[in-house]
């Protein structure tokens, strides 16, 4: 059934069907890219998603061998996935056990590998942000000449760069040195952003488009340039950036109209349920709808997706047949320790904590399984690498040692020898607070995936005094 | 696990040689002046600003129209950045999702004047209709009349729409091109003709664009493009008085209260998790505690005396009765209009609202820390230098009280040289738990809220909140650092040595008077004159 070898083993209607898109689709939309219809040498594709303050680690584990284990709870919606699974149980995020602030901010060092360094983007922890690319960009970069987006973010409230709570604590994904990614929160204007000159029903419309965004561009090029020679020194790096990114985009969006099925624009919200922590679901959901055609229609190759990281609350669990509970944050130090003073937990209050973290990383996972794994046209699915990693073993302790990754590899990507359980170092979230017990650093990581995108001369990423080198026991 | 036991000996004597607390500007720099500037003007350095979200919202609206950019998605514009408290997009470069945005964006906000073309261009679009009507928006969005050329660009993709397009597509891309351009997404100051040094005057255009971003938040007016034009912003007497009618006018209300909230660091309470499990009094009360440091602000500035003093002495608020109630006893009497007259035992000022109080208190065993250290920073302007490497993590035991902890946990003459300071501060307020409720135990002891205060210019033993408050109302160094704090935010950029100049001028000007003291600014050097080199 897997897609290597002669003949389209997917008929049009098929995918459509596979991609959630029907016959509407099916009658409107003959085309779809090379790329997908193509699936023996169909390119590698990388998913990397980042939900914070850990998991209970203690019941996240797997039991059983490395080639014989049985998922835990919060994994088990995964189980269809287990023989491509590789499940990573003691890879520490050490770029944040490194540098000066709690262990949320180890959200900026995940993909990084680099420190936060002391910066005045955070004043009340004065914290920076991290100097160094995150992977996706590196990756991206590479392949930046392939499709349309080098990487395309999709998120869910509340990550955003800006905002009084806001900082490296809340943003994974950097384009350069200090040089944030916002996730895309909006999915209908995401839409507008990914589709925008895809081919459509009205050829013309697109002609004209093109044309009059040329005009605007061009005009828009001479002000710049004028600014540039009439504004003081200081001011001309500005312009250099603003001017070679308008050739960028001017680059992008002359880019030959590309054939592929569009969906239909999501309209089902309103703009204020975007900042609404009660539809993260919802959010999740349609983010992951987005992701899916993208990669359809071959516009990245790297998709990120980012759950709500310290300040989400659980009251959608409910809707997803789970015990509602508050905030993710409070429940993730009740797991460990008491969150203030006025409320101590005692080991009845932790014993649920830790099953409604649990309940939300088994969700994640189903979410992750049903709603993005399952629902990948095939030939998409089998080259493509999914990363999850958290930046926090659990969120009570702080603790950036021994994270939880899980990585799902496609049938046809290759890389590493799946279906394992690897297991480094002895760390316990509990006992072993702050003591490095063996783990292998998370930069080690960053490296394997960025050889297995045939990055393969790529042999460091992050802070070389962390590591230098893949983490060789992947393959 | 963040600090390694070796190396604190040596962080610990550069910590103590250097001291925890410095004055801002220490590290400064190069004198003023240099060949073909304005050489006896001092002012700080400063960069090119791209409007923030806000701004670029304001601005569209200012000039299309509220109804006309009702569906725009403002919330996708490129994300602002920060210098210390305050918004600013000083330090944030563009890159291709920025430059995408923006475009998205302006073809959004094009299609729907597009839509309104006919009502938007109001005459016949002869050549003079439409030159009129380039120049009239460009002047808008420019903030300056645009130059000939310009014009005829304008006009030349005009002709092009109009080629084989009706009128909409015309007006669409008129507003789409501009919306793009550096001139609208930056706050472009060369200076005035002839200045080219490294100190220079702007132009009256530039002052103007300054005043309104500085006071509304949004792009000048005709009235005063009009005033720059006729050089009448070209004089510290004319800077004042558009800077006095921009701020009586009721768009300054929206500067007075992003001014008053990001300051004091209460501007995320609108997202900010408190735990509903520990304060369940809170979440219905959060709107009511925003509402009431907005009221109070407005209420201070507009109709009392604007007096800095009075600001964290006021002994009246405005809450709704269910935050009064939360108040009890801190409430002694209410008025019209949700007014309420405070009992100044427990409470006094901006400071003991429950807004400051709660936005300080993320973790509420740390409280003291996170308000010690606002009060100190925010409202003394001291800054901070967090060695690298330090382990600020306190395990908590939640049977004794945190004051204690916090002691305990900071005791070493290592920590000392920063919560020796941060700590008497906040431990003052202790008679606030977490969301600002008055409390009397912590933990099941009684509440410690006297404290000593050192290293500043009101050294003293205090008891509680309200005794440090009148204390900060006599202080010099708390009203040089609010003007500080109002220079920061007007040219959203930090403050440097050289604008010491200004700071002292425009605090000496004001005696105390925030009225005066946003008008001193507006004619200070610092807001006149750009230093264009670092």
């Amino acid at each position: 059934m897997r897609g290597r070898g002669a003949g389209a083993m997917w008929t049009r209607r098929k995918l459509l069907r596979a991609a959630g898109l029907g016959t509407i689709g099916a009658a409107l939309y003959p085309f779809l890219p090379r790329s997908v219809a193509d699936a023996a040498t169909g390119p590698k594709r990388l998913i990397l998603i980042t939900s914070g303050q850990g998991t209970d680690m203690t019941r996240w584990r797997p039991t059983g061998s490395e080639s014989s284990f049985t998922l835990s709870y919060p994994l088990e919606p995964l189980a269809a996935y287990q023989d491509r699974m590789l499940v990573l149980d003691g890879i520490d995020n050490e770029a944040a056990i490194r540098g000066p602030g709690s262990g949320h901010f180890g959200q900026g060092t995940m993909w990084t590998g680099v420190e936060v360094p002391t910066g005045d983007v955070r004043p009340d922890e004065h914290l920076g942000w991290p100097t160094g690319p995150s992977i996706d960009a590196i990756i991206g970069e590479r392949l930046s000449d392939q499709t349309k987006f080098p990487a395309f973010y999709w998120g869910t409230w509340p990550i955003a760069t800006d905002g009084p709570n806001q900082g490296p604590n809340g943003i994974s994904h950097y384009r350069a040195s200090e040089d944030p990614v916002n996730p895309r929160l909006n999915p209908a204007t995401a839409f507008d952003t990914l589709f925008d000159g895809v081919l459509g029903t009205d050829p013309a419309a697109g002609a004209k488009l093109r044309k009059e965004r040329k005009s605007v561009i061009d005009l828009v090029r001479g002000e710049l340039n004028r600014a540039r020679a009439e504004m003081p020194a200081i001011d001309k790096d500005r312009f250099d950036a603003h001017i070679d990114s308008l050739r960028q985009l001017e680059e992008r969006l002359a880019q030959a109209a590309l054939e592929c099925v569009i969906p239909d624009r999501p309209t089902e919200y309103s703009d204020g349920d975007i900042h609404d922590f009660d539809k993260v679901n919802l959010f999740t959901r349609l983010q992951f709808d987005l992701m899916r055609m993208a990669l359809l229609c071959d516009l990245t190759r790297v998709a990120c997706f980012d759950w709500p990281h310290s300040e989400g609350y659980g009251h959608y669990m409910s809707e997803e047949g789970y015990r509602e509970f508050g905030s993710i944050h409070t429940v993730a130090h009740m797991m460990t320790y008491e969150l203030n003073p006025e409320q101590v937990p005692d080991e009845a209050a932790r014993a649920i904590a830790r099953e409604d973290m649990a309940n939300l990383t088994n969700w994640r996972s189903k979410m992750l399984a049903t709603e993005l794994l399952d629902k990948l046209v095939p030939d998409v699915l089998d080259h493509t690498l999914l990363v999850w990693a958290s930046e926090m073993s659990e969120g009570g302790t702080h603790s950036n040692r021994n994270v939880p990754i899980v990585m799902v590899q496609g049938a046809e990507f290759g890389s590493f020898s799946a279906g394992r359980y690897l297991r480094w170092g002895a760390y316990d979230p509990i006992e072993n607070f702050s003591d490095n017990t063996g783990g292998e650093p998370m930069n080690k990581l960053l490296v394997s995936i960025c050889q297995s995108m045939g990055l393969t001369d790529v042999d460091e990423v992050g802070d070389t005094t962390i590591s230098t080198g893949p983490l060789k026991e992947l393959v | 696990m963040k600090l390694a036991a070796a190396v604190l000996p040596t962080v610990l004597a550069l910590a103590a040689a250097a001291g925890c607390v410095g004055r801002i500007g220490d590290d400064e720099r190069s004198e003023a002046g240099g060949p073909g500037s304005e050489s006896s003007i001092a002012a700080g350095a400063s960069r090119l600003q791209r409007l923030t979200r806000v701004e670029y919202q304001r601005a569209v609206t200012a000039v299309l129209g509220a109804d006309l950019v009702a569906t725009v998605h403002f919330g996708d514009l490129p994300a602002d950045g920060k210098v210390g408290r305050f918004e600013s997009n000083v330090d944030l470069g563009m890159n291709i999702d920025s430059i995408d945005a923006y475009r998205s964006i302006a073809e959004e906000i094009g299609a729907l004047a597009g839509a309104n073309a006919a009502d938007l261009l109001g005459c016949d679009e002869s050549d003079a209709c439409t030159e009129g009507f380039i120049q009239k928006y460009g002047k808008l969005l420019y903030r300056r009349p645009l130059s000939d050329k310009e014009v005829s660009i304008y006009e030349g993709l005009w002709t092009t729409a109009r080629q084989d397009g009706p009128l909409e597509d015309a007006v669409r891309l008129m507003f789409t091109a501009m919306l793009q351009t550096p001139d609208f997404l930056y706050r472009l100051e060369k200076g005035a003709p002839g200045q080219a040094g490294d100190v220079r005057k702007l132009s009256g255009y530039e002052v103007a664009a300054r005043l309104a971003f500085f006071l509304w938040r949004s792009g000048p007016d005709a009235t005063l493009l009009d005033a720059a034009e006729h050089g009448a912003l070209d004089t510290p007497e004319g800077v004042e008085a558009e800077a006095r009618r921009l701020l009586a006018d009721e768009r300054a209300d929206f500067t007075l209260l992003r001014f008053s909230t990001e300051w004091l660091g209460i501007d995320g309470l609108e997202s900010q998790l408190v735990d509903a499990t520990a304060f369940p009094e809170f979440e219905p009360l959060r709107a009511d505690i925003i509402d009431e440091t907005n009221d109070f602000i407005l209420h201070w500035f507009r109709k009392d005396d604007a007096q800095i003093a009075k600001l964290f002495t006021a002994d009246y608020s405005f809450a709704s009765p269910a935050l009064a109630a939360f108040y009890g006893k801190g409430v002694t009497s209410s008025g019209a209009g949700g007014e309420i007259f405070l009992d100044g035992a427990q409470r006094m000022g901006v400071l003991t609202q429950a807004s400051f109080l709660t936005a300080h208190a993320r973790t509420p065993s740390r409280a003291p820390i996170y308000r010690g250290k606002s009060i100190l920073t925010d409202v003394f302007c001291r800054e901070l230098h967090l060695p690298d490497g330090v382990n600020t993590a306190i395990k908590f035991n939640p049977t004794l009280p945190a004051r204690k902890q916090i002691e305990d946990a900071t005791s070493s003459q290592y920590c000392q040289s920063c919560h020796g300071q941060i700590n008497p501060l906040g431990f003052l307020f202790e008679n606030y738990d977490g969301v600002g409720k008055w409390r009397t135990t912590d933990a099941g002891s009684p509440v410690n809220a006297s404290a000593k205060i050192v290293g500043t210019d009101v050294d003293g033993q205090f008891d509680g909140a309200t005794s440090l408050a009148q204390k900060l109302a006599q202080s010099e160094q708390v009203a040089s650092c609010v003007s500080r704090q109002w220079l920061r935010f007007a040219l959203a950029r930090t403050d440097a040595k050289l604008d010491e100049g200004s700071i002292e001028a425009m605090t000496k000007k004001a005696q105390g008077d925030t009225r005066e003291l946003v008008v001193a600014l507006a004619t200070s050097d610092a807001f006149r004159y750009r230093r264009t080199v670092p």
